[in-house]
């Protein structure tokens, strides 16, 4: 039970982490003019 | 494959084929990123490098249902290894590529094969073959999980590198990466294929399709994930332009993006996990119902950077949540000797959905100057794939009147 808690405090931290890379103003602005072209 | 070879163990299935998905359709996700510095610097139109992803997405469907052939015939661990290298050569033939012909035949076709053979479809066929039916389900889910995080990770990963390295050196340092796909890829390396020699099988390529398609399940679910990719395609393409006619700022369509791919991570596990408790066709029904909901809704309700990000969360957690049970339940009814290539047949007709949804969306905002029409066929595919799915049958298919039953089902 112990390590299901862990991968699943793992896995959130983790894509919490990544949402943050999301959050700098210059790459969002990159992001929408470019990323969703080719989605 | 035989069935008295050692079966792989789970957590390496588990480690192996998430870790290549997360590779593969991550480094894929983020190549919209190229679009700007790619086309300066060679002069190129937009249309060009539109046209090589384009491609690329047909390329993928195509070589899918081979590579779907091949792994269940030869191993998916050689296909996968195969499907590195192209991925290296393409990412290498996309960064150094003088004209637009070459960059089409390198980023479009070589990289659309290499997808086909190092994502869902092959690293199915080893999770079908190697986890029992009790677990099945939720280990394709852990494995969409992984692609899912993979796209999420990989865009500002890749947007990283292009700052800091520069777009062709970005693109290099890629294709160095992609081939950690290849050791990888020897963990999952299955017992019945060794030697090279083909797997021995019940049935032949041709019986295995002759069957899956006169088989009315498989055409329904086909038919659902052709929505799938219709749906899933023209939101993220066409959604950003939608919002910027609404008067929305670019960085509202952003973090519409972030929200999708966070959630589309947990969306995939759920479904996945919930794969192994509810019939699955139920799954897919709510899910394409849910689509069509949570669409009219937001259509519906005044637009604000509020709305699209509820939409967008909502979204994700329905994103890519049909690649497990649709897979599974293929499983389920077929066996697994010819996973991969069924798996591969109906990833095509996701593709011939993507096709269209991105195509249709341009097409018909062009003749009338705005996406209602598309957003309408949108919720009335999601009803239709909903509709669909109700009708499948989930039970393991009888073969030749003796009541034999497909291996692993």
């Amino acid at each position: 039970m112990a390590w299901k808690i862990g991968l699943w405090a793992l896995a959130i931290i983790a894509s919490l982490g990544v949402f943050a890379l999301y959050t700098r103003p210059d790459f969002l602005v990159t992001l929408a003019n470019q990323i969703w072209a080719c989605f | 494959m035989t069935t008295d070879t050692k079966k792989l163990s789970m957590l390496q299935v588990l480690i192996c084929g998430a870790t290549i998905v997360t590779l593969s359709m991550g480094i894929r996700h983020g190549f919209g990123l190229w679009l700007q510095p790619i086309t300066q610097a060679q002069g190129w139109t937009r249309e060009t490098f539109a046209f090589a992803l384009a491609v690329q997405n047909l390329s993928w469907g195509v070589f899918g249902i081979f590579a779907g052939m091949a792994a269940d015939r030869f191993g998916a661990s050689r296909v996968i290894v195969v499907g590195a290298l192209l991925y290296a050569l393409g990412l290498v033939g996309m960064a150094l590529s003088p004209t637009g012909l070459l960059f089409t035949l390198t980023a479009g076709v070589l990289i659309g094969a290499a997808q086909a053979g190092t994502t869902y479809a092959v690293i199915y066929g080893v999770i079908g073959r190697n986890i029992s039916a009790e677990k099945r389900s939720w280990a394709m889910g852990v494995a969409a999980a992984a692609g899912s995080f993979g796209q999420f990770l990989m865009v500002p990963v890749e947007g990283f590198l292009i700052s800091g390295l520069g777009w062709k050196e970005a693109l290099l340092v890629l294709s160095g990466a992609v081939l950690l796909i290849a050791p990888l890829a020897l963990g999952l390396r299955e017992g019945g294929f060794s030697g090279g020699q083909p797997a021995k099988r019940e049935q032949t390529i041709a019986q295995a399709l002759r069957e899956a398609f006169k088989y009315p399940s498989f055409q329904l679910l086909m038919a659902g994930y052709f929505v799938c990719g219709f749906q899933v395609v023209f939101i993220g393409v066409h959604m950003p332009s939608y919002l910027k006619d609404k008067g929305l700022s670019p960085q509202v369509a952003s973090y519409a993006l972030a929200l999708i791919g966070l959630f589309n991570v947990f969306g995939t596990y759920i479904a996945g996990t919930l794969g192994q408790k509810i019939a699955k066709r139920k799954i897919l029904a709510t899910i394409y119902l849910s689509r069509a909901i949570v669409i009219a809704v937001f259509l519906a309700a005044p637009l604000s950077p509020l709305s699209v990000y509820i939409f967008a969360s909502l979204m994700g957690l329905l994103w890519l949540s049909t690649i497990p049970p649709t897979n599974a339940v293929v499983a389920q009814i077929f066996g697994i000797q010819h996973l991969s290539m069924l798996g591969g047949f109906i990833f095509f007709s996701h593709q011939i959905g993507s096709f269209l949804g991105v195509w249709l969306g341009g097409y018909l905002y062009d003749r009338t100057g705005s996406y209602d029409i598309v957003w309408y066929i949108a919720i009335a595919l999601g009803v239709f794939a909903a509709l669909v799915n109700l009708p499948v049958r989930e039970t393991p298919i009888v073969r030749g009147g003796l009541g034999k039953l497909p291996q692993g089902a």
